[in-house]
């Protein structure tokens, strides 16, 4: 009985919104990433293909650190 | 376009149109330029062959600036924050410092998604001038994107508006141009030089009826 109130600490309810906000925030990373694949390809100059590595890299920075936070978050 | 016939285009219209002279020191402008005359190696989809790019404009930087301020703002908390836990005499243990430190990347990370998202918006949300059209490409939200475009001659009237004091300083406003009956408003927001951009759409066009016959 005492685990099962142990689980509702501000503590947990501040990891589970944490993770909630870790996934919306990586689903909006990725569908930038593809945003951003379509407007490089209707305006097309000499650094479209740089910014649409930056998305990609941004992607990949927010899935790397969502990663990284999500196993700080549960110490 | 390449960038003789760049020149061979100012050139064979220098004498006829004010627009060329007013834009003419804006050919050199680097691709990350918000006002840019007859940029090379750019293109959009659906360009004609004979169809070449006058202008390829921007939002004005200093539009910019709040964004700017509030990133430095943000970066700032958690380099606040730490002294004040301090002063605070506040002991963290070893599970808390895990969990702020989590926070506190997570912070920095959202920091950087506002100025990337940012970047990408004043990239994309383009205007361009053609020699057969103006395009407007808005890039407003993550969820949406419309490409918007009209024909040269279906233009009835264009006017430019410069408000308020960075404006002045900067030299910055938004165009506003009024195709045919039916179509809507374009509006080319916060643009560098209103007044050059105004000229050159009006010349365009004087310059397209008069082909037109």
């Amino acid at each position: 009985m005492d685990s099962t109130i142990d689980l509702f600490t501000i503590k947990n309810s501040f990891r589970l919104l944490i993770f909630v906000l870790l996934f919306g925030y990586t689903m909006f990373s990725l569908v930038l990433m593809f945003r951003i694949k379509i407007l490089a390809e209707t305006l097309e100059t000499d650094k479209s293909a740089v910014v649409n590595f930056l998305a990609k890299l941004h992607f990949l920075m927010v899935l790397v650190g969502s990663i990284i936070v999500g196993i700080l978050i549960m110490f | 376009m390449s960038t003789n016939s760049s020149a061979a285009t100012l050139r064979s219209a220098k004498s006829l149109k004010s627009y060329l002279a007013r834009i003419s020191d804006a050919t050199k402008a680097k691709s990350l330029a918000s006002f840019a005359a007859f940029p090379e190696k750019t293109g959009f989809t659906g360009q004609d062959r004979d169809e070449h790019i006058v202008l390829l404009l921007r939002q004005h930087p200093a539009v910019y600036i709040p964004q700017v301020l509030i990133v430095i703002g943000m970066l700032l908390i958690p380099l606040l924050i730490l002294p004040l836990l301090k002063l605070l005499e506040v002991d963290l243990g070893a599970g808390d410092a895990f969990f702020g430190l989590g926070i506190v990347i997570l912070w920095i990370m959202i920091a950087v998604s506002f100025v990337m998202v940012n970047f990408f918006k004043w990239f994309f949300n383009v205007y361009i001038v053609t020699t057969q059209r103006i395009i407007d490409i808005d890039f407003d939200n993550l969820f949406s994107h419309r490409v918007s475009e009209a024909q040269l001659e279906k233009i009835e009237d264009v006017s430019h508006t410069s408000v308020g004091m960075w404006a002045v300083i900067f030299d910055y406003g938004s165009v506003y141009i009024q195709t045919a009956a039916e179509q809507r408003e374009f509006e080319f927001t916060n643009v560098p030089r209103p007044r050059d951009v105004q000229d050159t759409i009006n010349d365009l066009l004087e310059l397209k009826q008069s082909a037109n016959g």
